[in-house]
């Protein structure tokens, strides 16, 4: 039976594109200095540690070995994860199991990404199996400007509906001194002026590349009654594999999206998404996949969340708060965008997100990350144990 | 049906990189190319001298701020000698070369170099050695040619 | 006197050469793509469905697929164009480390038999508004000389000669 698990520090850098200010082990050390701070506890308190990124893009491998004299773990139990784009989220999961296993008390969880480093579009390729699709794939752009192409067919979405959910993001992202791409972007207008990289895809669609690291704290129930901050339950968590694609033409199935959302509304009797989880940090590295998979999750019908954003229901301050960081659009240091949702929930169901902080009252919040060919790893976060 | 061999594939990665070393090594690196000077980094709660120096500190991740100035002379800890060749690219010199771990005096940590003007055979544990400098100075570690034995003055 | 702070970065290319291994099912794909420059897939013997490449399981019904040529189909690589992006961003080859000159186009295409494939759109001259859904289109191979035995030895698909 598993244990009960909470989160009880977080910590981030100020994400920015470079940071040539600082090293690799520098960079995690500043995000788990400070949730160490957040939590009030020194760094020989953790008994072990979850550090992941993707090492492609900086071209220097096994991280973990390199990172243990900078994040604390010389001498500790410690394991690398590494698992593309969901790397953050599984970082997570990982700590969470560490805890409710009953192996470990007190577990710190690092992601970090120093894309400048490297040449993020080649590392990406590196990715595709290279004997059957590395030469061609286009990467995440290839990806991401056909699930426009396909959203816009099938549910009428103009070409505006992409550039409102950017002017909401950077709405957010004003909010919130950890994002990288704080930009005064105020109308439809001005999004629509940014040059396309595969059409209907513009520049601004698209997440940027950033340099930064973020860490979590995760305890036991009975550690996380000691702490000096109130705990955020970690309520469930999952993750999805779909089958690889081989042949990425037509239309992307969602299947792991929906997949992974589902399990965890239907394990965890929730019926009403929408109106039961009160915020959303969702791992969507465009505009029209936040819409798209905002729907996949369940949170609206398919072909309705363009209209809804219309409305403004998304907002910081509305019904549905949906990633009031600013979302990956907005900051995405790969191996720490999806532990950035966790933390940005964790901050959200704590009331401490500052300027950020939703207007609805927190109480269940939903993370997610996304990678690969269709990979998917979700968790639900509570303010109560129960 | 004929039978065939399995295919093999040839493959190559080549992906150019740019690692920064952050503020703190920067700054180690051009006192070195500029002025010749070692200077280490130390830790008021633990009491070691980093060297080369580092921002944070591994036992405790304190921020290291104290600046302390070391010579170019140290001790032999330990050495070895290399023999085979994996490639230039890859080896900052043809072997054969000899290596060494070199704690510089008033330092709590190792430095790993080259050791020159010596003999595998000439070299001791705990025998005094110090930096050769190279002439032309780029802004890296190997700004110090190798480290050689000081002769007793006779 | 305020200083600007010299920032140091070490520069280096990462260059590692690997051999591969494709198996006897990818393998033969490739052999046979190479040497005959044609396309091959092979049918799962439970759920039916055609396995593009092939491969030694069906991850849908996990049934064991033979080894060629026992249920592998010779495609004919002739289809019709389903769509086409055009690529507008300079990409570096991880291979070479040299970058694609741009915009090109990359098309799907719904093979006779059914499946979807993924090549480039070519040849570099043909003009986007020249291009219809439904157009149909062939494989074109490049020289055999040139072959590798790697999916870059289909040349591009083309829309069939006077049917632009």
């Amino acid at each position: 039976m598993a244990r009960r698990t909470a989160i009880v520090g977080v910590g981030q850098t100020f994400h920015r594109s470079r940071r040539p200010d600082v090293h690799i082990g520098e960079l995690c050390a500043e995000a788990v200095k400070a949730a160490l701070e957040d939590a009030e506890i020194h760094v020989r308190d953790i008994q072990a540690f979850v550090t992941g990124n993707m090492e492609l893009f900086e071209g220097r491998y096994v991280q973990d070995m390199w990172l243990a004299d900078w994040i604390g773990a010389v001498g500790k139990p410690g394991i690398r994860v590494t698992t593309g784009g969901t790397t953050g989220g599984t970082l997570a999961s990982v700590a969470f199991e560490l805890v409710a296993s009953g192996l470990y008390d007190l577990v710190l969880a690092v992601g970090f990404e120093k894309q400048f480093e490297g040449d993020t579009r080649a590392g990406l390729k590196t990715v595709a199996d290279p004997l059957w699709i590395r030469w061609q794939t286009t990467g995440a752009i290839g990806y991401f400007s056909r699930q426009a192409r396909y959203y816009m067919k099938e549910t009428g979405a103009p070409e505006e509906a992409g550039a409102m959910v950017r002017v909401r993001l950077a709405a957010h992202a004003r909010n919130n001194p950890h994002a990288h791409l704080r930009l005064d972007l105020e109308s439809v207008e001005e999004v629509l002026k940014s040059p396309y990289l595969i059409p209907p895809l513009r520049q601004l669609d698209m997440c940027p590349t950033s340099e930064g690291a973020c860490a979590i704290v995760v305890a036991s129930e009975e550690r996380a009654a000691r702490m000096a901050r109130r705990p955020v339950w970690v309520k469930d968590w999952t993750s999805v594999h779909k089958e690889a694609i081989y042949v990425r033409g037509g239309r992307h199935s969602v299947a792991d999206l929906e997949m992974a959302a589902s399990r965890l509304f239907r394990r965890n009797g929730i019926q009403k998404p929408m109106e039961e989880i009160s915020v959303a940090e969702i791992y969507a590295p465009s505009t029209w996949a936040e819409l798209e998979w905002l729907e996949a999750y369940g949170f609206c019908e398919k072909g309705t969340a363009w209209r809804l954003e219309e409305k403004g229901v998304f907002y910081w301050n509305r019904e549905f708060p949906v990633n009031p960081s600013g979302g990956v659009v907005c900051t995405n240091p790969i191996g720490a965008t999806g532990l950035i949702r966790v933390a940005e929930v964790a901050l959200q169901l704590r009331g401490d997100a500052g300027p950020r902080q939703i207007s609805r009252k927190p109480t269940l919040g939903f993370s997610s990350a996304w990678g690969g060919s269709g990979w998917t790893v979700a968790h639900l976060l509570s303010s109560s144990k129960d | 049906m004929k039978t065939r061999e399995p295919l093999q594939v040839l493959g190559r990665l080549y992906v150019p990189y740019a690692n920064w070393v952050g503020e703190t090594t920067s700054q180690f690196l051009c006192e070195l190319r500029d002025k010749r000077r070692l200077r280490g980094t130390g830790c008021s709660e633990c009491g070691k001298v980093f060297m080369p120096p580092r921002s944070v500190c591994p036992t405790c991740l304190a921020s290291l701020e104290t600046w302390v100035d070391l010579p170019t002379t140290g001790l032999l800890m330990t050495y070895t000698s290399v023999h085979y060749s994996f490639g230039r690219e890859y080896q900052p010199m043809d072997p054969p070369y000899l290596l060494g771990i070199i704690r510089l005096d008033g330092a709590d940590t190792g430095l790993c170099h080259f050791l020159g003007e010596t003999s595998f055979e000439e070299l001791r544990v705990g025998m005094k050695v110090e930096a050769v400098f190279k002439e032309n100075r780029e802004g890296n570690i190997l700004d110090i040619a190798y480290f050689r034995p000081i002769k007793a003055a006779s | 006197m305020d200083i600007e702070k010299e920032l140091l970065c070490q520069r280096r290319t990462l260059k590692i050469r690997f051999r591969w291994s494709a198996g006897p099912y990818l393998g033969r794909f490739l052999l046979e793509l190479k040497e005959e420059g044609r396309l091959w897939v092979v049918r799962c013997p439970g759920c039916g469905r055609f396995l593009l490449p092939p491969r030694i399981v069906c991850a849908q019904c996990y049934t064991r697929t033979p080894e060629f040529p026992e249920h592998w189909v010779r495609l004919s690589g002739k289809g019709t164009l389903v769509d086409w992006e055009r690529v507008h961003y300079p990409q570096m080859d991880p291979e070479t480390g040299t970058v694609r000159p741009e915009p090109y186009l990359h098309g799907t295409f719904r093979l006779e038999e059914g499946l979807l494939f993924v090549h480039y759109l070519g040849p570099e001259d043909v003009q986007e508004s020249d291009l219809r859904v439904g157009l149909p289109v062939e494989m074109v191979m490049k020289p055999l000389e040139e072959r590798e035995g790697k999916m870059t030895d289909i040349h591009y698909f083309r829309i069939v000669e006077g049917r632009r």
